[in-house]
């Protein structure tokens, strides 16, 4: 069998077995929204599934009859549907260490697979279909409500030369900072200490990022998490009774679309990056940092949990930022003035973007 | 001479820093000065003796001394799996003298290894999906 064959055999299969699962269910669903200024369409087979996947995801969005999506992705389920995946055309040696899928047969199809939870997701960039399979939906685990197809929407932002980015972005006044560290380092609790006090937000874990002069930060999901401690100590204004903490780390996963609606910004200029880090101290201070710092704090965090990313990400990673300014922030005890101190910095370097981006 | 082992290993060069990300053990590494100047040398292609000459000029040492010192850290990647040596055994490095100078080791981050599989190879299910569960047999709907 020739190559073009067996992957649009296998992509017809997937197709096939969604509009099974619809006709099984008879309760198919869909919701549609704009990243980056594009149409994503996503077309559940249950209204169960779109349950469990959407309320991280931007609102509906209305759009014109006559706009074809950027990327349209099917969903289903077995638990609901009793419809499995098609087997798939690749041996078990092709899985990867982060459940990428390689096998060069198929390219330039993009596909991997979550073994612990029975989770499928394949993208076509040709014809810019995407599919997700869940072998059982109570077994979908808490990151994947949180960041529903973040490998997904990551191939296909790849198609429009933008970047599926770790890290958190607030704004204020049409400037943007991209926060981004390990785990621990102070990432979370600030962009949310700038969203409870009245900035912009466009994420907290995961933005895409597009090129442009300057690049600009897009809205994808709209949850965050943090710890008991975080919330009741430094955040309590976001506290709620409805917070449900993982045993497994202490972190709750809190969903701010509907609280915090107005506060969510599609899209804002990216004006610089910040690497945060604690200090034993009370003042938090700003300090110029180096783009190698930048690119060690973004990129590894980035590329290990995006399935069948490589060199190429990395590069568009490293574009990013030698164009963007870089700096630490040491983060003090005071809340209040890190926010101000975030404030200050977005208000310095929004100026400097305008003026370098000034025609005049 | 040496080559970047990618796809497994990627490299970039920021400020006189490079950045290198392995993507099966789950580590990155950092290093700075003239060890990025090495990397950028195995990236390029660039044989032990030019590295040498290079380094040399920098750091005002001998080129014999340069070049020990190159070849010990070309060992370094070696082990760390960040270079393979294209055509058979990496040469023996000739001189056990201790110097002053030598090339900075490898900074090695280890802090991301757990979003790593150990083992993605598992069992699969009757329609030929990975399974960590011996109950996930896959739905009746399977016919192919």
């Amino acid at each position: 069998m020739s190559v073009a064959p067996k992957r649009r055999d296998f992509l017809d299969a997937l197709a096939d077995r969604f509009d099974l699962a619809c006709e099984k269910t008879c309760d198919s669903a869909a919701h549609e929204f704009r990243l980056a200024g594009n149409r994503i369409c996503l077309k559940f087979a249950s209204r169960q599934l779109q349950r469990e996947l959407t309320a991280a995801l931007p609102p509906a969005a209305t759009r014109d009859a006559h706009e074809k999506p950027s990327l349209t992705v099917r969903l289903w389920d077995s638990t609901t549907t009793d419809v499995a995946a098609p087997a798939p055309p690749w041996g078990p040696e092709a899985f990867g260490a982060r459940g990428e899928v390689n096998c060069p047969a198929l390219h330039p199809m993009r596909a991997c697979f979550d073994i612990e939870h029975g989770i499928l997701l394949v993208f076509d960039p040709e014809t810019k279909q995407g599919y997700a399979w869940f072998r059982d939906i109570n077994r979908i685990p808490p990151w994947e409500i949180a960041a529903p197809l973040r490998s997904l929407f990551g191939w296909w932002a790849s198609t429009i030369r933008g970047q599926l980015m770790h890290g958190a972005a607030v704004g204020l006044d049409d400037a943007a900072v991209l926060i981004t560290a390990r785990g621990g380092s102070g990432k979370s609790t600030t962009a949310l200490a700038c969203l409870a006090a009245g900035l912009d937000y466009c994420g907290d874990d995961y933005v895409l990022i597009t090129p442009g002069k300057p690049n600009q930060v897009h809205h994808l999901y709209s949850t965050a998490k943090a710890d008991k401690t975080t919330l009741v100590d430094r955040l309590p204004e976001l506290v709620s009774s409805e917070h449900e903490f993982d045993p497994r780390n202490g972190k709750a996963t809190l969903f701010l679309r509907d609280q915090y609606a107005e506060h969510l910004i599609e899209s804002l200029p990216l004006s610089a990056i910040v690497i945060p880090k604690v200090v034993d101290r009370k003042e938090t201070r700003f300090h110029r940092e180096g783009t190698g710092a930048a690119l060690r704090a973004m990129a590894p965090s980035t590329l290990f949990q995006l399935p069948g990313t490589g060199a190429e990400e990395f590069q568009t990673i490293s574009g990013m930022v030698r164009e963007t300014p870089v700096y630490r922030l040491e983060l003090g005890d005071d809340m209040k003035q890190v926010v101000q101190e975030v404030k200050r910095l977005l208000r310095h370097e929004g100026d400097a973007v305008a003026g370098r981006n000034c025609s005049c | 001479m040496y080559r970047i082992n990618t796809p497994t290993v990627v490299s970039e060069e920021m400020d006189g820093e490079a950045v290198l990300i392995h993507f099966k053990k789950g580590c990155y590494y950092s290093v700075e000065g003239v060890g990025a100047i090495v990397v950028r040398g195995i990236t390029e292609g660039d044989s032990s003796a030019t590295l040498a000459s290079e380094v040399a000029a920098i750091a005002a040492v001998p080129v014999e001394t340069a070049l020990v010192a190159i070849e010990r850290f070309q060992r370094e990647l070696l082990d760390e799996d960040i270079v393979a040596y294209a055509g058979g055994s990496p040469p023996a490095i000739e001189s056990t003298e201790q110097t002053e100078f030598s090339i900075p080791s490898l900074e090695k981050f280890t802090d991301l290894e757990d979003l790593l599989l150990l083992d993605p190879i598992h069992d699969v299910d009757a329609a030929g999906w990975p399974k960590t569960n011996p109950a996930d047999e896959g739905a009746s709907s399977t016919t192919d």
